[in-house]
């Protein structure tokens, strides 16, 4: 199966969520700055690169995880890969779109705009770690909840 | 198996046409009226949910759809192409067009105003204008697709 996490930019929520399915972040404590820091795409997606979807690793299950940025796409994007993947006769159980943007909190917002869209990473970066850390939890609740797909075991 | 998916902005105005000039529902060498193109259903009609629309398959076995894409037809390209690979399929499988930034400026105007109730006739009314014009662009545009099928 294909797992494809998504937010506004690809770079936050979804990765972290993806980090989460993965086992690279804890489900039972609150990661450290570094260890979000230290994530493959976390906070990196350059202005060009939303909509790519990006590999993330392969979980026990041997669902294939990616992320992505739908920037103002919301529901849109996912109808439209659903409906390409039918279009495609690729069958509808081996694609999930799980959409992590309800979990993003202001200061992911606004640490994410400032870092991504400004540039201005050195004031961002320590706002957008800030915020997903008072989001992990909810975060770590929402893959724990589609843990049956097959994500490594809480 | 191929497809044609035709976007743009809402989906329901260049896209439905250049998809109907693809299908020969829409004679390539003559303008339309407002009212035959609203004989198509699809046509001035969103799709609600905004996914993929199916309008119908060519001679030639290709697949036309219809996209909604908002301002974000970039993006959408790029994750349509990233995706297909993860899907086992090929690139070339997929034939995409964006048509947001190949019609007038009144055309996307009228577009956006329809989204408005209170705009709705003006919206209208640019859309009706700028068909004049914007209709020989997509059947240019068509045309290029076609010959490359």
């Amino acid at each position: 199966m294909i797992i494809i996490y998504h937010c506004f930019g690809g770079t936050h929520s979804s990765v972290t969520a993806a980090a989460i399915h993965l086992g690279l972040l804890p489900r039972d404590r609150l990661p450290t700055a570094a260890e979000f820091r230290a994530l493959p795409y976390f906070d990196a997606r350059r202005k060009g690169e939303e909509g790519e979807i990006r590999f993330m690793g392969r979980d026990s299950a041997g669902n294939n995880i990616y992320t992505v940025g739908k920037k103002n796409l919301g529901t849109r994007f996912e109808a439209l890969f659903y409906d390409l993947a039918v279009a495609l006769g690729v069958p509808q159980q081996e694609i999930l779109l799980l959409n992590t943007s309800p979990l993003v909190n202001h200061a992911m917002k606004l640490g994410g705009f400032i870092s991504r869209r400004l540039g201005l990473v050195s004031v961002g970066r320590p706002l957008v770690v800030w915020g997903t850390r008072r989001a992990y939890f909810n975060l770590v609740r929402f893959v724990n909840d589609r843990g049956a797909l097959g994500g490594e075991a809480p | 198996m191929k497809l044609v998916i035709y976007a743009c902005f809402s989906g329901t105005h260049a896209a439905v046409v250049a998809a109907l000039i693809h299908l020969g529902w829409l004679k390539p060498q003559v303008l339309p009226s407002w009212e035959e193109l609203d004989k198509h259903p699809e046509f001035n009609t969103p799709t609600g949910r905004g996914g993929l629309r199916f309008l119908g398959r060519t001679g030639e076995g290709y697949a036309v759809y219809t996209a909604a894409i908002g301002n974000d037809g970039e993006l959408v390209r790029r994750a349509v192409q990233s995706f297909l690979p993860l899907v086992g399929r090929k690139p070339t499988e997929v034939v995409w067009l964006d048509l947001s930034q190949q019609v007038s400026l009144l055309w996307r105007a009228g577009a956006f105003l329809q989204r408005y109730s209170a705009l709705y006739w003006l919206g209208t009314l640019l859309l009706r204008y700028s068909l004049k014009k914007d209709y020989w662009r997509l059947v240019k545009v068509v045309g290029k697709v076609r010959a490359n099928q």
